[in-house]
């Protein structure tokens, strides 16, 4: 489907209605899915990435009609029978129960619109349905509950609907009903926490009972991505009740219904029997996400075989997981990369890291592959900060090696022969083991002279916003997991640019390069700009590089069931093992 | 205590419980027998005390040093090496390096935090017992707000506030754990004052100041003294618990209460128990030997005790 | 005795109305609500229009007022992080520590009312020691720990108990009732047991005690019903001071054990800044101490005609 949507906008360009920027943005995210491809291709090293079969629908291929919606009312019958059936083959009577511990505090509310929370995302993926879906294999954002899309106009998408899908009182998922949502989550007087991300939408038009016109406010390259994290409510049940009613009452059309939220503790779900999509076999017949504060709480769950999915085991306890007998733990290497930035261009104040050799010798004092090997799950180095898994990562650009003398010498030489003094400001974090991770890089800095002392912000929201307005320096922990898209991009013109607020370096070869790697159409060519890119924020150093994460989950061993790269957990794909 | 009137002095000390008897050694002995748990708590605690002075003498490492190779290397009772006799920790540092002068925190943190609260709350009990109604008034208030105020969730909004360090910690346990001294100190006084040789005192013009000092403070100090100790434990315990919410001295000091937390999920290995026990079983010992010395000070201190030992 | 009725009441009055000026003050100095609201990358102007419509602008004295007299009506707002009023969230989980602080307390009294008879009847013996060493262990062992040893052993290990949770309603939520009570009781014991103790060693050694003795009443009614009931007085004083404490325990226990209460409720509210959350469930769970406070003193107040006044 891409291609034929990319086709679209370079005829838009060559019929003068979009301009050489836009058309450069639609060119990175197709290009952005074919550099996926080929990156999870070279990159098979972990375990465990391949998602199963039942959710992507075959390939994003082609555009119009994807082949399970060619017959609904057969397959809907087939998958009917098939989801009973393989429900009953499951261990522990009719299907039995999955109990998934999500997260240590408790989800706001159960309408989607109103949170941002990633576990929320989670949940919600089960009650409702979203128009695309992205494939863990391809990248690619497939049809869902849209049937397909089309870029007719620079600035409208035209998007066939699924027909048939019911939610699960019954209401019909029409084309009013996406209508409705999009007008709600835009409508400012909502105060949905999701504005931002659909802050290009213009308005929403029907155009028949299950087509609609989307209109962005300017050429919308990567619309699709919308697609993928927009829960479909119904409108008859909103415009019905309340929004403190909805808060409490999800309503969706997905593989899960709710059936009760004990506040503080668990969300109760069931199987939805008539679910539209027959590729999904829906194994278990009730699902649990539970709220246990505090790790080791959770892992007792685990092991105590009282839960069948944990979503993060601590490096440290790798072993005794995997060693129970009673669970095992899946290692996922995922987009997310971690670095330690540094305060080159001074945005909160003067500090030593405006001097290069200063930052060189920061990377020089710190033993990166010691710690990955030591210290964690597994991790993929980023030499400038750019992932092996984006698109336009050069593999020749070398690491900073492990050299202490080199680092104080080059202290030396920047004026600074005693070290250095400096506060490293740390917010909360998901990279595994961070804590000792970070004790142990303060102490090879301060080995070399750089003395750190820690300030800890317990506040995600504190540590947020200190850093987004320049608070942060001289030196902090960070990491980004570049929107999901796997291009060079999308976490260089991010951290970097100048023209960003989450950048505290800023180097006008540099943008001008991004800019470039931007507007071109050209993938070989994009290659070179990056590598050249990368080759500048190596020399200059504005961070102490790190690594792309790994991440670790516990799952029981009754339960099979792999994590995504894309870190959207789909408990609905679980099945009991053999 | 030589220029007032000596009949003033004799009544004092006639009511005073501090007048002492001399003993036999035979007796002391025995004494020390009865109260042999607290002779032991107070060896404990010396040992502690010692430790904790001389730690940088009594390991050759530092507390931050090691080799990240060397992370999670066993105790000499499961076979490790003697160079690491209590092994090392997540990132190589050597464990009985980290647990000396974690001790140094606990008893450090302990015993200011206790000074802080003794001196707020004993001035403010004096005051309040000494001079009564609206001193009293608003002193008693201030004493029931912060008694019903949960003190961890006050703690951790003020660390929250203030951001966590070895002064800011010491300053919330402090600032906590005042009420207690007020509340006792302030009957204490108002029942001494209520005694005729205060009276007495006033009578032959002795000023408020002498009063309170010379006179009713001696009399307080069994009972601060008792109560400190036992403060002094919790107050430990409160370090430890701010640390294991990543509330207390921040890393990469050694506090028990962090490294009870860093090693948390160690529980689950046998082989790798003994890194969340140890520190959890100092902070025990610790809080129990002040505990049992609290106990035998009291039971020193106590006429109506002391007559039974 | 109507007078002092209305003096406690008031006291508690001004108690809770202290301590909701202390959190609002805090809560506003953990950061700034208008980061909450909105999302982070808002640019600058648009947070301060937002600012002023929401009158986050006003000076402090101002919105306190709005917020007290808000409160007075029971609305503390809606939660920042749900849409749902904070006192609606707050009550939902009041039943849950409730339980949990009740059924600690039954338990703590049970373990510490026998103990501090027996170790203060037969003093120094072996009892005497063995008991103060488990009390006083109960005090000095760190209870997030214990918490976690106990999910280990009777949740991994044994297997015998759920590890964590509330359960439904019956048999399986006293199931699920049992680690975190027992850890709560623990925790509550200690210093119960030290007062029956030290309380049934006053009252023995006084002369009405003697009296008894010598008009020949068996040994058992002596205990009983002369110097028990006389140190009923201050035990129940402290259970009622305690309070404030077990709640502070009981937000630990809450937390290890996943137990959906008040205070697990407002640590998460502290984290996540969710002002109102927090504002809500402090002041009620300091409502709660305030009442028992003065339910304690009142029943104190009957029985012992030495306070009122």
């Amino acid at each position: 489907m891409n291609d034929k949507i990319y086709a679209n906008w370079e005829r838009f360009y060559k019929e003068g209605r979009i301009d050489r920027r836009t058309l450069m943005k639609a060119a990175m995210v197709w290009a952005a899915g074919v550099g996926a491809m080929g990156a999870l291709a070279a990159c098979g090293d972990d375990d465990d990435d391949d998602d199963t079969p039942a959710t992507s629908t075959g390939g994003g291929g082609s555009q119009t009609e994807t082949p399970a919606a060619e017959a609904p009312t057969e397959a809907s019958d087939e998958g009917e029978a098939e989801a009973t059936s393989s429900g009953d083959s499951g261990s522990g009577g009719e299907g039995g129960t999955l109990r998934v511990i999500l997260d240590q505090s408790d989800l706001p509310t159960m309408d989607p619109h109103m949170h941002n929370l990633r576990t929320g995302i989670i949940a919600f993926y089960h009650i409702f349905d979203n128009l695309g879906v992205r494939n863990a294999e391809t990248n690619m954002i497939e049809p869902w509950l849209a049937e397909s899309w089309e870029n007719i106009e620079p600035t409208v998408w035209e998007l066939k609907l699924r027909q048939g899908i019911k939610f699960h009182n019954g209401d019909d998922f029409t084309a009013a009903t996406v209508k409705f949502n999009w007008d709600r989550v835009t409508n400012p007087e909502q105060a949905s926490q999701q504005i931002g991300n659909h802050a290009a939408i213009a308005g929403v038009e029907i155009v028949d009972d299950y087509t609609v016109h989307v209109t962005t406010k300017e050429p919308y390259p990567i619309f699709t991505e919308r697609l993928q994290n927009f829960q479909m409510i119904s409108e008859k049940v909103a415009e019905a009740n309340d929004d403190a009613w909805l808060a409490e009452n999800p309503i969706g059309t997905g593989p899960y219904k709710f059936v009760e939220w004990k506040k503080g503790q668990e969300l109760v779900l069931t199987r939805n029997d008539d679910y539209w999509n027959p590729d999904v076999e829906i194994a278990y017949k009730d699902l649990i996400l539970r709220t246990v504060p505090g790790v080791p709480t959770q892992l007792a769950e685990l092991l105590a075989g009282t839960a069948d999915i944990v979503r993060v085991v601590p490096f440290d306890q790798m072993q005794a997981v995997d060693n129970s007998g009673v669970a095992s733990t899946k290692t996922q290497s995922i987009l997310r990369v971690g670095f330690t930035r540094l305060d080159a261009m001074g945005r909160t104040g003067p500090n030593p890291f405006q001097d290069v050799r200063v930052r060189h010798a920061a990377n020089h004092a710190c033993d990166i592959q010691g710690y990955i090997d030591a210290l964690q799950p597994g991790g993929d180095r980023t030499p400038a900060l750019v992932n092996p898994k984006h698109f336009g990562f050069d593999p020749t650009i070398e690491p900073h090696e492990y050299n202490p003398d080199l680092a104080r010498q080059l202290l030396e030489e920047a004026g600074y022969p005693d070290g250095i003094d400096v506060t490293w400001v740390r917010g909360p974090s998901s990279m595994p083991n961070q804590d000792q991770v970070d004790q142990a890089m303060q102490r090879d800095l301060e080995a070399v002279g750089i003395r750190c002392t820690f300030e800890t912000l317990s506040d995600g929201n504190v540590f947020t916003t200190r850093h987004n307005e320049g608070q942060a320096g001289p030196m902090h922990s960070y990491n980004w997991g570049s929107y999901s898209v796997f291009d060079a991009d999308g976490i260089l013109w991010d951290m970097l640019h100048s023209n960003e607020i989450f950048t505290y370096y800023n180097n006008a070869e540099l943008d001008e390069l991004l800019e470039q790697g931007r507007g071109s159409l050209d993938p070989e060519e994009r290659k070179q700009i990056y590598s050249k890119a990368q080759r500048i924020v190596r020399d200059e150093a504005p961070m102490i590089f790190m690594w792309g994460f790994h991440a670790v989950w516990g799952v029981s061993n009754n339960v099979e069931w792999s994590p995504r790269p894309d870190e959207i957990d789909m408990y609905f794909t679980a099945r009991p093992k053999a | 205590m030589a220029t007032a009137d000596p009949t003033i002095q004799d009544a004092a000390s006639a009511f005073s419980p501090r007048r002492t008897r001399k003993k036999t050694l035979r007796q002391w002995m025995k004494t020390m027998w009865r109260l042999r748990m607290s002779v032991a708590g107070a060896t404990i605690l010396a040992i502690l005390i010692f430790i904790a002075i001389f730690a940088p003498i009594l390991s050759p490492y530092s507390y931050t040093e090691g080799r990240i190779t060397d992370r999670l290397q066993e105790p000499v009772w499961q076979g490790g090496s003697w160079s690491h006799p209590l092994g090392t920790d997540g990132i190589g540092r050597d464990y009985a390096t980290r647990l000396m002068y974690g001790a140094r925190l606990a008893l450090s943190v302990g015993v200011l935090a206790t000074v802080i609260s003794g001196v707020i709350g004993i001035t403010l009990g004096m005051l309040a017992g000494f001079f009564g109604r609206w001193v009293d008034g608003i002193i008693s208030t201030l004493v029931n707000v912060m008694m019903t105020f949960p003190f961890i969730l006050l703690a951790l909004a003020v660390i929250a506030v203030l951001g966590a360090s070895f002064t800011n910690v010491v300053l919330v346990l402090g600032i906590g754990a005042w009420p207690i001294y007020t509340r006792v100190v302030k009957f204490e006084v108002e029942r001494i004052k209520s005694l005729e040789y205060i009276a007495a005192g006033r009578v032959v013009g002795l000023g408020n100041w002498r009063l309170m000092m010379r006179h009713i403070m001696p009399n307080l100090f069994n009972t601060i003294v008792v109560i400190a100790t036992v403060q002094v434990a919790r107050l430990i315990i409160s370090e430890a618990f701010l640390s294991f919410l990543g509330l207390g001295v921040p890393p990469p000091t050694p506090s028990w209460g962090y490294m009870l937390q860093e090693s948390q999920a160690f529980m689950f290995t046998w082989g790798d128990i003994w890194l969340p026990t140890l520190p959890g079983l100092l902070i025990f010992i610790t809080a129990l030997s002040i505990n049992f010395v609290g106990d035998g000070l009291r039971d020193l201190m106590d006429p109506h005790q002391r007559a039974a030992l | 005795m109507g007078s002092f009725i209305a003096n406690r009441v008031m006291q508690t009055v001004v108690a809770v109305f202290g301590i909701s000026v202390i959190v609002f003050v805090i809560t506003n100095m953990i950061g700034d609500p208008v980061n909450v609201l909105l999302p982070p990358e808002t640019p600058r102007e648009q947070r301060e229009l937002y600012r002023e419509q929401m009158g986050f602008n006003r000076p402090l004295v101002v919105q306190y007022w709005d917020f007290l007299s808000d409160a007075v009506v029971g609305d503390f707002g809606t939660s920042f992080r749900a849409e749902r009023p904070a006192m609606t969230i707050v009550w939902e989980r009041m039943p849950a520590t409730l339980l949990l602080t009740l059924s600690g307390t039954i338990l703590a009294t049970v373990i510490a009312i026998p103990m501090g008879i027996i170790s203060s009847y037969k003093r120094y013996s072996i009892w005497d020691n063995l008991s103060t060493l488990f009390v006083v262990a109960g005090q000095a062992m760190p209870i997030f720990w214990l918490g976690l040893m106990l999910i280990i052993v009777f949740g991994v290990n044994l297997k015998w108990l759920p590890p964590s949770g509330y359960g439904e309603f019956g048999i399986d939520r006293l199931k699920h009732m049992v680690l975190p009570t027992v850890v709560l009781g623990v925790f509550l014991a200690p210093v119960t047991e030290r007062l029956v103790r030290s309380g049934m060693l006053d009252a023995l050694t006084q002369d009405y005690i003697r009296t008894a003795r010598a008009k020949g009443l068996r040994e058992r009614v002596v205990l009983t019903r002369h110097a028990l009931r006389n140190t009923m007085i201050p035990v129940i004083t402290v259970l009622g001071l305690q309070f404030g404490q077990l709640l502070g325990g009981a937000v630990i226990t809450e937390t290890v054990f996943a137990w959906p209460g008040v205070g697990l409720l407002a640590i998460e509210s502290i984290r996540n800044a969710d002002f109102p959350v927090t504002q809500a469930a402090v002041v009620s769970l300091a409502i709660i101490i305030g009442l028992v406070n003065l339910g304690v003193d009142l029943i104190v107040g009957v029985l012992d005609p030495r306070i009122r006044r």
